[in-house]
Parts: structure tokens; sequence; C-alpha cells
């Protein structure tokens, strides 16, 4: 009880510290208290009886919306990265393997020597649709040549009308 | 902080904020509406709540501002109703302990609005000098200087009224 007169009398110059004051409340929760103190109860039990008030709890559901314009941007913003990382790992881990095949009338050849016979085939017949497409072409160089000796007739014709005129003047 | 953390974190301290509100302002109603107010204030920037490291303290300190602006702006419109007079009670109330606590619960509301509040703070929500020191933006040691006159401006007027009592029923003097 001495205890309580001097917690009492630290209590009131600030000088209790919480677990004094809370040792305090509970020696006025009792019904052991001195009859010097029991002016006193009245303010202890009231900070007890203050504690109990209660505030109405405010509805989250009220509380306005975030804008989620923002967030919509972040999440747009996080998948594309992400989608685009697993693309970059994808081809990083499995890169495009060379293919060896050759495409016959749509069909895929995997067999060399097959595809080389079938390729040297094709370039002979090529090679014969050029010479034939080339032989009208060696004609017409023929006949050009032919053609030379009059080219040269031209030209001495030119030579006799000279003479003559000159045969006139005289 | 999201929804969920917002919750955790904050509204379960509205109980605080609306006691705290209601000793600066006297008044269950408008504290209500302050401690509504402050929560919607709170949820409108709890983007920047992530980066407070101790939200109790910061939000009873953005409580307090709150109400010290609203009594302000009260002020600004008219003056604030006197304050709540000694009121006499019959012998039969006195000797029932609610009233006592009524009446202690007048005495507090009556102490200056820094004093009421630290001893609140302290008394009723059992706040570390350090935390009161934070909201109320005083030292510790003027926190204590006004914890320890707030206490024994009651503990006075609960002696004085004590014999007001013993005079008026035993006839004391």
């Amino acid at each position: 009880m001495e205890r309580a007169s001097d917690l009492l009398e630290k209590y009131f110059r600030g000088e209790t510290t919480l677990a004094e004051e809370s040792e305090l409340k509970q020696y006025f929760r009792t019904s052991a208290v001195l009859p010097e103190h029991e002016l006193y109860r009245a303010m202890f039990v009231t900070f007890d009886e203050e504690l109990k008030e209660k505030a109405n709890k405010p509805d989250l559901k009220i509380l306005p919306e975030q804008k989620k314009v923002k967030r919509m941007w972040i999440q747009t913003f996080i998948y594309t990265g992400v989608a685009a990382s697993l693309l970059i790992a994808l081809w990083v881990k499995y890169p495009k393997q060379p293919e060896n095949f050759a495409v016959v009338s749509g069909a895929k050849i995997q067999d060399t020597e097959f595809a080389e016979k079938y390729a040297d085939k094709k370039l002979n017949q090529v090679n014969d649709v050029l010479n034939r497409s080339m032989k009208p072409m060696q004609n017409i160089e023929k006949v050009r040549n032919n053609l030379h000796p009059i080219n040269k007739l031209s030209s001495v014709k030119e030579r006799m009308d000279e003479i003559q005129n000159k045969l006139q003047y005289k | 902080m999201d929804s969920k953390q917002f919750n955790n974190q904050v509204i379960t301290l509205s109980d605080k904020f609306f006691r705290l509100a209601k000793s600066i302002l006297r008044n269950a109603d408008s504290a209500q509406d302050a401690v509504q107010d402050l929560i919607v204030k709170l949820w409108e920037k709890r983007g920047s709540l992530d980066e407070v490291e101790n939200i109790p303290a910061f939000t009873m300190r953005a409580m307090r501002n709150l109400c010290l602006d609203s009594i302000r702006q009260q002020r600004d419109e008219q003056e604030l109703a006197p304050e709540i007079a000694y009121i006499e009670l019959n012998p039969h109330q006195q000797t029932e302990q609610k009233d006592l606590v009524r009446r202690v619960k007048i005495l507090i509301d009556n102490l200056p609005e820094l004093q009421r509040t630290i001893i609140r703070m302290r008394d009723v929500e059992g706040m570390e000098l350090s935390e009161i020191a934070y909201i109320t933006t005083l030292t510790e040691n003027a926190v204590t200087v006004n914890l320890s006159r707030a206490r024994q401006k009651i503990r006075e007027k609960i002696i004085m009224e004590q014999k007001r009592i013993d005079q008026t029923v035993y006839g004391k003097s």
C-alpha cells in the first residue's frame, strides 16, 4: 500500500513508466484501495471507460476507387514485357535448325543423290532449250556476215559517182 | 499500399483516431466526421503511406492536425461554445461512480487542448512519451511537463470537488 502511495505521487509528477501506470490502474480496479486513495478511483475508471469508446468503422467500399487506367497501363506493359522475354528465351534456347531437303512438285526430297540427278537432268533440259532458242540468232548473224560485201558496194558506188562528176566538170 | 494493407494498418486505428478526435473536438459527432475525413484523405494518398516508417504515430499526428484545423476553422466562423461549467450534482448522484466518471471526463475536457490530448494519449491509449512527442511535435521533456500539469490540475479539482461535496453533504468545513 505504501508502494501505491509512492506510485501515485510519482504519477502526478509525470515520472511513472507505462508499467507502473498499468500497476496503478490495476490497483484501482480492485476493492483493496486505501480510503485516502478512493477519490482518485474515478480518474482511473474514467481512463478505462474512455478506452472502450469505439468509432463507427468506415466502410472501405465507400472510399473512392483507385484510378484503374494507370493500373491497366502498368499491367499491359508488364504482360507485354513478359511475353517478349518468353519469346526471346525460346528463340535463344531453340534456334532455327538448317534443313537439308529439296522441293520437287511440292514434295520434300531428302535423298541427296536423287536430288542431284534430278537437278542435273533439269539443267540439261534448260541447256537444250537455250540452244534451240539461240539457233535463229545464229542464222541472223550468218545473214549479216553475208551482207557485208553489199555494204562495200555502196562505198564503191559513191566513189564511182565522184569520179563521174569530176569527169563531167572537165 | 493496397486495400488489405490499408485495412490492417489504418482502419484498425479508427478507435484511437476517434478517441483522439473526441478529446480535441469534445464532440462525438464531430469526432466521427473527422475520422471519416482522415480515412478518406489517407486512402487517397495510400500510395505514399508505404514510405512511412511508423504508421500509427504518423496517422495520429495527421488526426490531431486535422482536428486542430477544424477548430481553427470553427473559430473563424464563430467563437467556440464556452467551456462546460461545473455541474452541480445532487447527493444521490454524487454517490454514483458513473457520475464521478462523467465529472472526471468533464474535468479532462476542460483542460487546454494540448494537456487533454497528452493525458489521454498517455493514460487512455498507453502511448510512449516518444510517440506522444512525435504526434504533438514537442520534445519528450515538454510532454512530461504538460502531462504532469494535466494530472496535477485534475487532482486539485478532484480534491476541491471532494471538499465541496463533503461541505454540502456532511457539513464539514
